[in-house]
């Protein structure tokens, strides 16, 4: 690919995001026979927030939230450059750990439990993401993304159980149910807002634009399993994000400890299965 | 800077997020509250999500009366609605202090505390009146970005 | 070059003699006008390219050192004795009677007693200058630290001419050439971090530093039965001889299991972790210096001089899995940790264990990924040791929770710490950089890779809480820069300074020294080394731009800074919490009797999960039997 094509489509890659984020507000309120948002809904609500006023309760929340968009856009720049996968997944931690941090700099009750949650939130996708990423290398033989695309197969034929982790992980990552535990979109009784309590006003949408470009990465990462044919790759990722939002519906949201046990067990021992066919195959 | 203006000016129309405060009311007016976002109503068609979090909310949505107690949780919670926004008393009690008025714990109606932008009557009022009122916060909120409020 | 060598060791071993002479108040500058010498020397030896790597000196101080190590192994006995301490006793004089053996038995002495090569740079490098500013520290931490324990038993004096002892060990240790000599320096170490940490005197000190005496001389009888037994195969002493042309049999690898094993005691791994966490008992800048940065890495040196005897061998992968467990299981550990100074030592022997796992993947990428991790986690280790230490001086507590909203109290160090903590965990620094290098190269390896994958969210989790605890203030409170004398604040600057800007100098310290190191052993070290293409590490697999990373992350900062500053304009609001407040400046309530209640947070410490009693003594069998394994690794 030109590098201006590469260029073109990573500053495409949000709008993109928004629209599937939109999409998945339509379906959702389709399952609950209603009629839902307009599909751009999720652009309007940005640039709602982008206008009104911040409360700062901490100072530190700018700063973090910044450091946050920055981390995300890296992270997503660096994955149309068809960078090295594993750096790509620690520049995206730089992200989500000072999204944590903000939450932890005030000290309202709300924000932290929201930190902690969020904090084993990610130790539950971290090992998994670096376990379909060590898949990805045990195939193609190399960490970078440039590689995925000379195979001449889906990588999915030979990562099918990486793959059911990586949607896992997604799962996590999106912070939808039945793992909306850090910030659920719903259960306002509970922890508020979770991690995203004290980010108000133009931080939330620096906040929540900076989640648009880390879904580029993961949605990236899943396009990735059928690589050697766009529209295939396409398919890929709508109807696992399809599936996401099936079971974001039909599910109740679990405790932490269910899991941060699933991913460390069942994640891990799926993980540790697909990469023992690799390795002997 | 006139275009990124209309953006915002589209956001603020499209998305009002609403905080519903149940202020002491014996909960007539917060079941039609929430039957708005039930899907018979849908309020989401507009935008419209059902905060947990003044620091989230456009709309300040304040159903019974004030009392002494929670006259300062009210304030605190106004105050803590980032600019711009609109309150919205929603039933009799809400306006007035309603059936409960006499009471002796009882200040009275919403405005006694903060300045009120729209007023539903009714004890209940109907789930179409309370998004009416909501729709009509919408207008106020596009009037207040218009003239620079924030 | 004989010249830089003399003043390395001698400097240090006079400024002691002088601290130990002359009082306290006089003598407070010697140390640091000492390490100042040595630390300028490293600085020059680190600069030399070319020049005679192996030398001796104009004397022959063999016989002098083999005095020296039975009076050493003769004062641990009688430590023992005194202490009725069975083990030490029966460690020290099995060593004893083996070094005599040894003593007798060996004819021929290396043709060099001193080998410098780029590893030796580079551990000078950071051991003289970490030091230097651990010491500077420690001048006014100790004043302090006196008078708080009102200290009768022990001066600062003793204190500081112990770690002048230290230094010049260390230095010994580091460009010795002869096996032996190797021990003499190594027992020094030991002999320090005994002395030390029972300065206080308290039960608990002395508990801990007989502990610590314990498991290091189980060490040193570790070295001792390896090195007989390789003796034994290849009659030589000579390191370098050694690693060069010695046969590598299962016989052979089973004794140097031995010696690795001792590496492995002093680095604290797994299971002979205890010591190090009894450690921290110790006043601050011994646990700084000795138990974080510098003489834990005298294990990691050991491993990393004999690495190239075991490459590609199956022994070498059991090493590795020992390093990985020890890196998930002490991470693990520290979550559960509510004792600031419990969490570095467990952080510091995870990334022990991590490095000992790249030791032993033992390719040229792994050994580079160790090496870089050896030089930055000293750099950072240190300075978030002597930020606890200015803090808990400050506090008078080491538990965590009460460290919540030290911004309100003192700004400048809780930034230092917060970014500190930071530069662990977070590209584009140099522990993330060893880090990427490690997974990378340990790929192939499909338990090992998931159990760093495994460690390495961990330690994000109790890195990024400890971060996340110290930013906390209190709202509506003045804040101004705390009052510290310059011998605290300066350090904890300049470290900072070290720990951001060095790894923007990584590609010339990998160029120019770890490079070449690994080029010397490029009949093992072949395939898939770092070369840096325009300030990226890449090799057929990966590639890390560190430049263009770099310059990102300082853009990013001074994004995220402007809108700090442009935030500060405005005045803070109460954070919410339910509309609750009970004045203008404070969320939380007044409850019925009248009593104001504030919410308190805490961290989750996963004490249900991982009670950790429970999962320490299964930590503690596994890694015995991981142990078990690599001791036999070696067989076929
Ligand atoms: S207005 Fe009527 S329904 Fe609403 S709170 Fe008052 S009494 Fe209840």
């Amino acid at each position: 690919m030109p590098m201006f094509l590469k260029l073109f489509l990573f500053l495409l890659s949000p709008f993109a995001i928004g629209v599937i984020l939109g999409i998945d507000r339509k379906l959702t309120a389709y399952l609950q026979s209603r009629i839902g948002p307009p599909i751009f809904q999720p652009f309007y609500d940005l640039f709602k927030l982008l206008g009104k006023e911040s409360k700062t309760s901490d100072y530190w929340l700018s700063f973090c939230a910044y450091v946050y968009l920055c981390g995300a856009i890296t992270c997503a720049f660096l994955f149309f450059l068809q960078a090295d996968l594993l750096l790509i997944f620690f520049v995206q931690a730089v992200g989500s750990i000072f999204l944590v941090l903000g939450a932890f700099s005030v000290s309202s009750p709300f924000s932290q439990i929201g930190g902690q949650r969020e904090l084993f939130q990610i130790i539950a996708y971290e090992p998994l993401l670096i376990a379909v990423i060590v898949g990805i290398y045990l195939v193609t033989g190399s960490f970078e993304i440039s590689s995925i695309y000379k195979l001449n197969y889906p990588l999915l034929a030979k990562l099918p159980l990486l793959f059911l982790i990586l949607t896992f992980a997604l799962t996590i990552k999106l912070r939808k149910s039945p793992f909306d535990i850090s910030a659920s979109h719903h259960a306002h009784q509970e922890i508020v807002r979770g991690v995203f309590t004290e980010y108000s006003g133009s931080y939330l949408a620096i906040v929540e634009l900076a989640h648009w470009f880390e879904l580029v990465f993961i949605l990236g990462l899943i396009s990735l399993f059928w690589a050697n044919s766009f529209f295939m790759s396409t398919i890929l990722v709508f109807l696992t994000y399809f599936l996401e939002i099936i079971v974001d519906n039909i599910t109740s949201r679990l405790t932490w400890r269910f899991m941060l046990k699933n991913a460390w067990s069942v994640g891990i021992i799926l993980a540790l299965i697909n990469l023992i066919w690799l390795y002997k195959g | 800077m006139k275009f990124i203006k209309r953006l915002l000016l589209t956001g603020i129309k499209k998305s009002p997020w609403l905080l519903h405060f149940d202020c002491g009311s014996c909960n007539g007016c917060d079941i039609e509250t929430l039957a708005v976002l039930t899907p018979v109503y849908d309020a989401e068609r507009f935008g419209v999500i059902n905060v947990g979090n003044p620091k989230h909310a456009d709309i300040f949505l304040v159903t019974g009366t004030v009392n002494r107690k929670n006259q300062e949780i009210l304030n605190n919670l106004y105050l803590q609605i980032p600019e711009p926004k609109v309150i919205l008393a929603v039933g009799t009690c809400a306006l007035s202090g309603g059936i409960f008025a006499e009471a002796p714990n009882v200040i009275g109606g919403v405005d006694k505390i903060i300045p009120v932008d729209i007023y539903i009557p009714g004890c209940p009022p109907k789930p179409e009146a309370i998004l009416e009122g909501v729709l009509k916060s919408v207008e106020l909120l596009e009037d207040k970005v218009k003239n620079g409020k924030i | 070059m004989d010249i830089y060598i003399l003043t390395l060791l001698s400097i240090p071993l006079l400024a002691a003699l002088l601290v130990y002479i002359v009082p306290f108040s006089k003598a407070k500058y010697i140390p640091i006008l000492a390490l100042i010498t040595t630390s300028i020397i490293s600085i020059k030896i680190f600069n030399l390219n070319n020049f005679d790597s192996q030398l001796n000196l104009k004397f022959n101080y063999s016989h002098l050192i083999t005095v020296l190590d039975f009076i050493l192994l003769l004062f641990f006995i009688k430590k023992g004795w005194e202490n009725k301490d069975k083990p030490i006793l029966f460690f020290n004089i099995s060593s004893l009677l083996l070094l005599l053996f040894l003593e007798l038995k060996i004819d021929n002495s290396p043709n060099f007693l001193i080998n410098i090569d780029n590893i030796s740079q580079i551990m000078l490098l950071f051991v003289n200058i970490i030091s230097l500013f651990i010491f500077i520290h420690a001048i006014p931490y100790m004043q302090k630290h006196r008078e708080h324990f009102s200290l009768k038993t022990t001066s600062n004096n003793n204190f500081f001419c112990i770690l002048l002892l230290f230094v010049a060990g260390m230095n010994g240790l580091i460009i010795t050439n002869h096996l032996l000599h190797f021990y003499f320096f190594f027992e020094i170490t030991t002999l320090c971090s005994y002395l030390l940490i029972g300065h206080d005197r308290t039960q608990e000190a002395v508990a801990n530093s007989l502990l610590a005496l314990r498991l290091n001389s189980l060490g040193g009888l570790f070295f001792l039965i390896g090195s007989t037994g390789l003796y034994f195969i290849f009659p030589s002493v000579d390191i370098l001889k050694i690693v060069q042309k010695a046969p590598v049999n299962s016989l052979f690898l089973l004794f140097l299991a031995y010696i690795c094993l001792a590496g492995m005691v002093k680095s604290a791994q797994l299971p002979f972790q205890k010591w190090l966490l009894g450690a921290m008992v110790a006043p601050t800048p011994t646990s700084a210096l000795l138990h974080s940065s510098t003489m834990v890495k005298a294990g990691i040196y050991l491993l990393l001089r004999f690495s190239p005897l075991f490459a590609n061998t199956f022994f070498s992968t059991t090493l590795a899995l020992c390093g990985g467990f020890t890196f998930l299981a002490t991470a693990l550990l520290a979550i559960g940790q509510d004792n600031a100074k419990k969490v570095l030592a467990y952080s510091t022997i995870s990334n022990l264990g991590l490095i000992i796992a790249c030791i032993g993947i033992n390719t040229p990428a792994s050994i580079t990924a160790a090496l870089i991790l050896t030089f930055f986690h000293a750099f950072n280790k240190a300075l978030l040791f002597l930020c606890i230490g200015t803090i808990e001086q400050k506090i008078a507590s080491r538990n965590l929770e009460d460290m919540r909203n030290l911004y309100t109290l003192m700004p400048l160090t809780a930034i230092i710490t917060v970014f500190g903590a930071i530069a662990m965990i977070l590209p584009p620094f140099g522990m993330l950089l060893g880090k990427w290098m490690a997974i990378e190269s340990s790929a192939q390896n499909i338990l090992l890779v998931l159990m760093l994958a495994l460690g390495s969210a961990v330690t994000v989790l109790y890195w990024a809480r400890w971060a996340g605890l110290f930013m906390g203030y209190k709202l509506r409170e003045k804040i101004k820069l705390e009052s510290q004398s310059l011998l605290t604040r300066i350090p904890l600057l300049i470290l900072l300074l070290a720990v951001f800007l060095l790894p923007a100098y990584s590609p010339w310290l990998y160029q120019e020294k770890i490079y070449p190191f690994i080029l010397t052993y490029s009949h093992i070290w072949k395939n898939n080394l770092y070369l840096l293409l325009g300030g990226s590490f890449q090799n057929s697999f990966g590639s890390f731009p560190l430049f263009p990373l770099f310059s990102l992350a300082i853009l990013g900062f001074f994004i995220a800074h402007y809108f700090l500053l442009k935030a500060k304009r405005k005045p803070l609001e109460i954070p919410y919490f339910s509309g609750l407040s009970i004045d203008k400046s404070s969320f939380g309530y007044v409850n019925p009797l009248g009593q104001r209640v504030i919410p308190k947070t805490s961290n989750y410490y996963l004490l249900q999960v991982i009670e950790n009693s429970k999962l320490a003594l299964w930590i503690d069998r596994l890694s015995l039997i991981f142990i078990l394994l690599f001791l036999g690794g070696g067989l076929r």
